[in-house]
């Protein structure tokens, strides 16, 4: 078994980590194995949903170096440099003990990556990503995705969406790519590569100049990268995560970039530097979207935990807290005072609740599921399970009009308020693009290149 | 004294924790025997022709051989299948798999034997569609995916829910598809979907590895996938139900013991299809046999097991008799007293267990006396009954306790704690008025469907009516619905009050259907004093929460009731309940009976009657269940039918060929008394009566109408609370807290210091000798005369006493310390 044996001395271990980084220092080998590049991928997709930061079977943990190379159970220690049979991290994978080989209730693992742990640790087991307490998912290197299908086999649903500045043209998340639609006629203008196989957001900088793209490989990772729209170049990756990245803004300044993700947390980085302010595990579940205050001060949050939170960018700290939705959520935003904010889900009703002392105000109801809800003019606009958009004034919630045409459950919506547009993406891979003025139908176009929507209907 | 104390506590203590005998399990087989073929006088190949008309389909074969003695066995493992002509169709084992249309033959080879099936192969060349309901949710089920451990439990786990083996599919369609952003299901690159990847451990899963790339679970779910997760329309073919083969119970004997099973699905167009791969399996009896998830049924010990096949709601139940020949094993019984003996004989004889001999006559009056009565016999009873020297002298012994008013009293305290007599639930009033009223029932012997009918439709004041407090001790309809199921149906339902059963046949339409009956009875309070009326509102009727669809009356076997808008809906149910042909009703209670006075049930435990939870005995539950209504529902015809039977009388000493047998009633069971037998055994011991609340003094415990809540010594033994109607509710594990109850309580030591008891004082009064009280201690708490060594020795031990009482005090202290006075044998 693994312990957590919490009487050891402080020197002891300090002192065992010095052998490790002694021992580390000596190269053995012309081509020798890099833990940020080799070892810390394995880690990360074998053992973190046991022994990550969440969970921690045993009383181990791997999420970071510093946890990996504790040791706390000398008799049975976990690393030791030079040493791999008397090293856990790989006596555990090739064991011939199924009850005890790592990862548990699996085949072993592939016998590549088992020689590579193998050779690290005889290699020294040095260290070379950085900051040793350091989540390990960010000092693993950016990946570089495969290129999309030419063609795809069937329509993806189209769970990102949004305008390019001007309102000419849709970008919309595809299979490890972006797609870039005339938002007037729907036709496939470009596409932009080395994306995550799925997006869950898209949102430009006030500037227009750069395109913030959330997203992952569901259960896997997470990621957050920003582009130029123009040239479809990665500028940057600017977060990575445990699970995929579901919502992401830009404050109004465009200082900020604050993104909410399936791994539980909702995190606030510079937009410039990627250095990152704030990282809040406040939620007990995945958090599906965060929203800035028109004055860029606060930042609200809801999750699938039922709760919706708002925070104080500065400090972090909790400045509100709602609890009457009675399933999980999807949406939310600020009213346009900033004072009170409208979130909404799966309890198939939309709440607007006042920040100051988290009571409800006023509800919308009977829309289905709420899955996505903007605020632009005064207006709100939601869609979900009920396949169609709905618009209704923020201050009474009164309904106003119906936006027809959608075939599927929709779970991505974009505005354009200098051309008057609105865009909804749907299950069925379908972009239905509407004028805010007569809710007439622009264009409507399978968003799936090389397919037509076809809908698997739920009744 | 306190030494000596200390050292029969301990050794005590040993017994019940180590003493007890370990029943030596037949050792679980896990290697394949070779199948002997021999000489078959006949071959029978299942099915007997192949058609294949889709590209996924598939057919397990199953080859029989009947022999000449009349005993059959399963040949597929030794058969050779192959096919006539190549490229039409491929085999997997016996199993066939189409590869092209056209026809051919399936040649099967069984030693020197040879017979053909002919295989007609369709459909090849179009895609075949992939139903959500018989082909993913199957799938899902089969993996395990959607169990109530793991994505099925209420709150799912790791945030994906799934109903439990798919009862709600409605909601599963949302979870799968559409819900969470569309993350489980990778549409243009199906290999890729969360739904795949995690139970194949491509990508962590706290479940483990659930599916392997060659599964047909996984073939399934990837087509579905692939096809774009479509579902069926409302118009598409139903599942209608499912066949298993073979259909009638089978008795194998070693070396023969394997059984492939067949499952067939049939649906509402008329088409069937071959399912065993898809189908679930459980055995009920793991020691006996286990099942693998191929449907191949392997035999490890000797016995008889019920191994459930279920298919998304539907559930079939393959019968399996495991006999093998024991070494030096030769029948020898008792000559049979009744029928009872004759169905217990013929299944141990079958069995190969050697039924014990008959009990002492000392044995069993203890033993009926407190089975029937609560109570341990008067020294003057047992001593008469001991000399007594005519040949039917238990058969006499039987009669008076049944006419005894002790028997009534205490049977009547057992319904209690099924009908949840307690203060709480009735008042403290109430809980007397309604014993009463279950007392006087026994005492006239009332017939047990009268009995049922009373309880279940009796409406008006319960201070006039106590038996209206059935309605009192359920608040509510889903009360009502299951306390009913529970006492008269043996059925466990409760589950299905939110999902369909995970084992059996129970759905939660079932639930409400079965709670549409008693939807309507209603329950106020009275004008007087712990009073409540129960009647029947003119109206009312209950909603499926989950579909919203109003449920008419239903019961099982007889499906939904048609009755007027304005029918007594409870003397339907009666009239249904106690009707002759009623499949539950004689059953339950006989088992019922059967279980309090043998220890164990005909079906165990005894309110769990399901089909994968068959009776050991089958033949035998049913013989009593006829005897019962062919009497009238006569109770105490049954409990002298069993009591006078050779099986009830048998010794608890085991034999050797019978040691490893706890389920077909070779040997009487050693149990713990009861709480309420216990406590009264050590009050006649030492004649000193418990005193419960207002009660009469010498009231026994056995006959109290609601249990005694501050009684330590009761509570220590497993008083129930009267909670619930399950008779798990009784706890009778040893504990350490009973050895101290027993050893150093008040309880018992006030009845001993300074002639606490009654009997002390008797005893020093009449001057009797240290030979006339040890005899006696002994005749009272044990039932027999005490051994010469444990009365040379007892006599030394007082003799060399100053102070006698306390030596006596001692003695009787021992006496009560014995595990043959703290067990029943």
């Amino acid at each position: 078994m693994l312990l957590s044996a919490p009487n050891l001395k402080g020197n002891t271990v300090l002192m065992l980590c010095l052998i490790v980084a002694c021992v580390g220092d000596v190269k053995a080998g012309p081509d020798p194995v890099s833990f940020r590049a080799q070892i810390a991928p394995i880690l990360l997709e074998q053992c973190q949903t046991c022994h990550g930061a969440a969970e921690q079977k045993g009383g181990y943990r791997l999420d970071t170096f510093e946890f990996l190379s504790r040791n706390e159970d000398l008799s049975d220690p976990v690393l030791v440099a030079g040493m791999p049979e008397k090293s856990r991290l790989y006596t555990s994978l090739v064991t011939a003990d199924r009850d005890e080989r790592m990862p548990k209730k699996a085949p072993p693992l592939p016998a590549a990556q088992a020689e590579l742990v193998k050779r690290w640790i005889a290699e020294g087991a040095a260290f070379d990503g950085g900051n040793a307490t350091a989540s390990l998912i960010e000092m693993v290197p950016a990946r570089t995705h495969p290129k999309a299908p030419e063609v795809y086999a069937q329509p993806l649903p189209v769970t990102a969406l949004t305008f390019s500045p001007d309102g000419a043209e849709v970008f919309a998340g595809g299979l490890r790519e972006l797609t870039v639609w005339d938002a007037a006629t729907g036709a496939l203008l470009r596409r932009i590569g080395n994306v995550a196989p799925r997006t869950f957001d898209l949102v430009f900088a006030p500037d227009g100049r750069t395109l913030a793209v959330a997203g992952g490989a569901p259960g896997e990772y997470g990621e957050l990268r920003l582009f130029d729209p123009k040239s479809g170049a990665m500028q940057s990756q600017a977060l990575s995560s445990a699970d995929a990245v579901l919502d992401v803004e830009f404050s109004p300044s465009g200082e900020l970039i604050a993104c909410a993700g399936a791994d539980r947390s909702v995190s606030i980085v510079e937009a410039a530097s990627g250095l990152r302010r704030h990282h809040l595990t406040v939620h007990s579940d995945a958090v599906t979207a965060v929203a800035f205050s028109p004055d860029g001060a606060r930042i609200a949050s809801v999750s699938l935990d039922r709760g919706a939170k708002v925070f104080d960018v500065a400090t972090g700290k909790l400045a509100g807290i709602y609890r009457e939705h009675q399933a999980p959520l999807y949406s939310v935003a600020f009213s346009p005072d900033g004072t009170q904010i409208l979130s909404a889900g799966r309890d198939k009703a939309v709440h607007g609740w006042s920040i100051a002392d988290g009571k409800k105000q006023r509800e919308l109801a009977g829309q289905g599921d709420v899955l996505k809800l903007l605020v632009s003019g005064g207006q709100t606009y939601l869609a979900g399970s009920g396949a169609k958009l709905v618009q209704a004034a923020v201050a009474d919630l009164k309904l106003s009009r119906a936006f027809e045409g959608a075939r599927d459950w929709i779970y991505s919506m974009a505005i354009h308020p200098g051309t008057q547009r609105v865009a909804a993406g749907s299950y069925d891979g379908t972009v239905t693009i509407w004028n805010l003025a007569d809710g007439k139908v622009v264009t409507s176009f399978c968003a799936s290149p090389g397919c037509s929507a076809k809908t698997a209907a739920l009744k | 004294m306190k030494a000596i104390r200390l050292l029969f506590c301990l050794l005590y203590l040993a017994g019940q924790l180590f003493g007890a005998e370990q029943p030596e399990m037949d050792k679980p087989v896990v290697a394949l025997e070779p199948v002997k073929i021999g000489h078959p006088e006949k071959v029978e190949i299942t099915p007997a022709a192949v058609k294949l008309s889709t590209p996924l389909q598939q057919v397990q074969m199953v080859v029989t051989g009947i022999y000449s003695d009349g005993t059959v066995q399963d040949l597929t493992r030794a058969a050779q299948l192959r096919a006539g002509s190549e490229g039409i169709i491929r085999m997997d084992g016996a199993l066939v798999l189409p590869v092209a249309d056209g026809s051919t033959e399936l040649i099967v080879r069984v030693g020197e034997l040879e017979q053909r099936v002919p295989v007609l192969v369709s459909g090849q060349g179009t895609p075949e569609q992939i139903s959500f309901h018989y082909g993913a949710l199957a799938a899902l089920s089969k993996s395990g995916c959607n169990s109530g451990g793991c994505h099925g439990a209420p709150s799912g786990k790791g945030g994906f829910a799934l109903s439990m083996v798919a009862f709600d599919p409605e909601a599963d369609k949302i979870a799968l598809t559409r819900d969470f952003l569309n993350r489980r299901i990778n549409l243009p690159e199906p290999e890729s979907s969360l739904l795949l990847r995690k139970p194949l451990m491509k990508v962590a899963h706290r479940g483990g590895q659930k599916l392997k790339e060659e599964d047909e679970s996984y073939r399934l779910l990837l087509h579905w996938i692939q096809q774009g997760c479509q579902f069926e329309p409302e118009s598409a073919p139903k599942l209608t139900g499912i066949r298993v083969d073979p259909a009638l119970r089978r008795t194998l004997k070693w070396p023969a013991h394997t059984q492939q099973l067949r499952v067939t699905a049939d649906f509402s167009d008329g088409s069937q299809r071959d399912i065993t791969r898809l189908a679930m399996y459980s055995s009920s009896e793991e020691a006996v046999a286990t099942v693998g998830p191929s449907g191949l049924v392997v035999g490890a010990g000797r016995g008889q097991v019920g191994i459930s096949v279920r298919f998304l709601e539907n559930v079939e139940t393959c019968y399996l008799t495991f006999v093998r020949d024991v070494p030096g094993f030769e029948w020898k019984a008792p000559a049979p007293a009744n029928y009872v003996d004759t169905l217990v004989f013929k299944r141990l004889r079958l069995l190969q267990y050697l039924p014990s001999a008959t009990c002492t006559d000392t044995e069993f009056i203890r033993r009926v006396s407190q089975d029937v009565a609560g109570l341990l016999p008067s020294v003057e009873v047992t001593k008469a009954f001991l000399a007594d020297g005519r040949p039917d002298k238990r058969a006499a012994l039987i009669d008076s306790l049944l006419a005894g008013a002790d028997f009534a009293r205490f049977w009547a305290f057992k319904w209690g704690d099924l009908l949840r007599l307690n203060a709480a639930a009735v008042s403290e009033p109430g809980t007397h008025k309604y014993h009463a009223w279950l007392v006087k029932a026994w005492e006239d012997n009332v017939p047990y469907d009268r009995f049922a009918r009373e309880l279940l439709t009796t409406q008006g004041s319960t201070l006039e009516k106590p038996q209206a407090g059935f309605f009192r001790t359920t608040a509510n309809t889903a009360e009502a619905t299951e306390m009913t199921a529970q006492i008269f149906l043996g059925a466990r339902v409760q589950c299905a009050k939110c999902h369909n059963h995970p084992f059996e046949r129970w759905t939660q339409d079932n639930y409400y259907g079965l709670g549409a009956f008693f939807e309507r009875v209603q329950r106020r309070k009275g004008a007087r004093a712990d009073e409540t009326l129960v009647f029947l509102a003119r109206r009312g009727e209950i909603t499926q929460p989950r579909t919203g669809r109003t449920m008419k009356p239903w019961a099982p076997g007889a499906g939904e009731m048609a009755l007027p808008p304005d029918a007594d809906r409870l003397a339907a149910f009666a009239d249904w309940l106690t009707a002759p042909q009623n499949p539950f009703f004689a059953r339950v209670e006989v088992n019922r009976i059967w279980w309090q006075l043998l220890g164990r049930g005909i079906v165990e435990p005894i309110d769990d009657f399901r089909e994968s939870n068959p009776p050991t005995n089958p033949e035998l539950l049913d013989a009593l269940a006829a005897d019962f209504t062919e009497h009238q529902f006569d109770r105490r015809h049954i409990l002298r039918t069993i009591l006078n039977s050779r099986t009830y009388q048998a010794s608890s000493r085991s034999n050797d060929f019978n040691r490893s047998d706890e389920k077909n009633f070779s040997h009487a069971q050693q149990t713990i008394l009861t709480a309420e037998q216990l406590l009264d055994a050590v009050c006649r011991v030492t004649g000193s009566p418990e005193r419960f609340g207002n009660l009469p003094i010498g009231t026994p415990a056995t006959q109290l109408p609601a249990p005694q809540p501050n009684n330590t010594f009761l509570s220590a033994f497993g008083q129930p609370t009267r909670q619930s109607s399950c008779a798990c509710e009784r706890q009778g594990q040893p504990s350490l807290t009973q050895a101290l109850q027993l050893s150093n309580s008040q309880t018992v030591e006030s009845r001993l210091k300074n002639g606490g008891g009654k009997f002390l004082k008797e005893m020093a009064a009449q001057n009797k000798s240290d030979e006339e009280i040890i005899t006696h201690l002994y005749l009272a708490a044990l039932c027999r005369y005490p051994g010469e060594v444990e009365l040379a020795k007892a006599k030394a031990y007082l003799s060399g006493r100053a102070d006698r009482d306390s030596g006596i005090e001692d003695i009787a202290w021992s006496v009560l310390n014995l595990r043959e006075f703290v067990f029943r044998h």
